[in-house]
């Protein structure tokens, strides 16, 4: 099986210098849908989970590095951490002196909300997603997750690779678990209200996809490169959970965070409050967004291919 | 608790109330499947053996020292910490004894024991049921209607590869709508 998961994700085998575990190779596995996408994460620097970025800094890349030096300029505070966190030798790469630019801070959130959506794109952490029909608990579970994500994240950079590495997915675990009982306390204080509906959510933060694939991408990554890229996931998976959970309170019980707005003209479609109706949404939410990745791919390859062909023309 | 009652719950854990298909738990697993029909169901049995054993011990740490001194916020670790025990074991069981197989199912077994199934299912069961063993039965309702959905999904899976979709609709959207679609046809068992 272990082959059948080579075979069907490529793509890391490629690129990838830093070492994956096969739990990579299995999320992977699920998000390698075709080959545009394939294309796509090769050519983006942080290609795919666990690859990317000591590479990135090492090979010249011609309009990717263009891009980065305007955001370098940009953010000049969060430069200052970058190179502070490039002194550690946490990087297992050989040239690990003073990298430049250890991340790309709009590219990892573009990643985290849009091209790598945690639900819509891998598919990761989806039980609050088919189960909430409640924008305003669903704000809150991706809030939570957030949170979680940071620590967990965190504590992935400053020892994921002090561990043994058989039992990393376990101790990273039982971070998030720990992280998720802090949650819970801190909910049942401060939003007593909020508990019933999202108690056992912050609790299935601990064993969710999402926290666990994080940690091990965060595993010999600078913190900052960690923190960056747990809250560019934490802010994708708030976001697509609000939605998700909007679009289906406004149609399914014809609200939005508790306001009605639908006046009683329609009524409300209360199939999907259900888990049946969720799975459908996020399956045609999904289906939307690799509908236009694939566009943009043959827009890409047609522009490409055009650009070539002048240039035969030309000569 | 009479024999009416106790066919009435594993149905509905089963069918009605499918960990998987109508509460959304532990999806991840069966959309990472592996292609063989027998590691699929294999990894599934493991998924189900460690919610039987993550909603008992569960419930009885619950009954007997959370829900006395009001520490049901450690419920969550407890039974993380119990899981990654079960694993170990496991682990140590295969590599004695079947290592070929513990070399095929490499990461996935990770991914089949500790996941949002077992806990969800450990969590919930532990609220919804009274005696130990009302939860023994339960949760082997629930492991049974594990093995259901993962039956169920390599089916559609194989379909999949016969039918004529949208090229946007390849991989997760088509799985999940096609879950979803099964999911609707389980709702008609809820009475």
């Amino acid at each position: 099986m272990a082959k059948k998961l080579k075979k069907l994700a490529p793509q890391p085998e490629v690129v990838e210098t830093v070492e994956t575990t096969a739990v990579d190779a299995s999320v992977d596995a699920s998000t390698e849908l075709s080959p545009e996408e394939g294309l796509d994460r090769s050519r983006s620097a942080g290609a795919p989970d666990g690859a990317g970025e000591p590479n990135a800094a090492d090979t010249p890349e011609t309009s990717d590095n263009a891009e980065t030096q305007d955001e370098r300029t940009d953010s000049a505070a969060g430069q200052a951490d970058a190179d502070a966190s490039a002194v550690e030798p946490a990087l297992p790469s050989a040239t690990n002196a003073r990298r430049p630019l250890p991340i790309s801070l709009p590219r990892v959130l573009l990643d985290g909300i849009v091209r790598k959506n945690p639900v819509l794109v891998a598919g990761l952490g989806l039980v609050p997603a088919l189960l909430l029909a409640d924008a305003a608990a669903a704000l809150a579970v991706g809030v939570c997750t957030t949170l979680a994500l940071l620590v967990t994240s965190l504590a992935a950079s400053l020892c994921g690779q002090y561990l043994p590495e058989k039992f990393r997915p376990a101790l990273f675990t039982l971070i998030a678990a720990g992280a998720a009982v802090a949650l819970e306390f801190a909910i049942g204080e401060l939003l007593p209200d909020l508990m019933p509906r999202i108690g056992i959510f912050v609790a299935l933060i601990a064993v969710g996809g999402l926290t666990l694939s994080r940690a091990e991408y965060s595993t010999a990554r600078p913190p900052l490169d960690a923190l960056v890229d747990a809250f560019a996931n934490g802010i994708g998976y708030t976001l697509a959970l609000t939605l998700i959970g909007a679009l289906r309170e406004i149609v399914g019980r014809g609200s939005i965070f508790g306001v009605d707005v639908t006046f009683g003209v329609l009524p409300p479609m209360n199939a999907l409050t259900t888990a049946a109706g969720g799975f459908i949404l996020v399956g045609l939410l999904a289906g939307a967004i690799q509908g236009l990745r694939l566009s943009r791919a043959r827009r890409r390859a047609a522009k490409v291919s055009k650009k070539s062909n002048d240039k035969e023309v030309s000569a | 608790m009479n024999f009416p009652t106790i066919v009435t719950l594993a149905l509905g854990l089963v069918l009605a109330e499918n960990l998987v298909l109508s509460q959304g738990l532990g999806v991840r697993p069966m959309l990472n499947a592996p292609a063989r029909l027998a590691h699929g169901v294999l990894l599934s049995a493991l998924n189900g053996v460690a919610v039987i054993a993550a909603s008992l011990v569960s419930w009885v740490l619950n009954a007997f020292v959370y829900a006395p001194n009001g520490l049901e916020l450690l419920q969550t670790p407890s039974v993380v910490v119990c899981i990654i025990l079960f694993e170990l074991l496991l682990d140590l069981l295969l590599t004695k004894l079947a290592p070929t197989l513990r070399e095929t199912l490499g990461a996935n077994l990770h991914l089949y024991t500790l996941n949002t199934a077992t806990l969800g299912a450990a969590l919930v069961l532990t609220g919804s049921t009274a005696s130990l063993g009302e939860a023994a039965i339960a949760s082997a309702a629930a492991a049974v209607g594990l093995l259901l959905a993962a039956l169920l999904f390599h089916s559609l899976r194989s379909y999949h590869r016969f039918t004529d979709h949208p090229r946007s609709f390849d991989g997760l959207p088509l799985a999940l709508i096609s879950a979803g679609l099964v999911a609707l046809v389980l709702t008609g068992f809820v009475f």
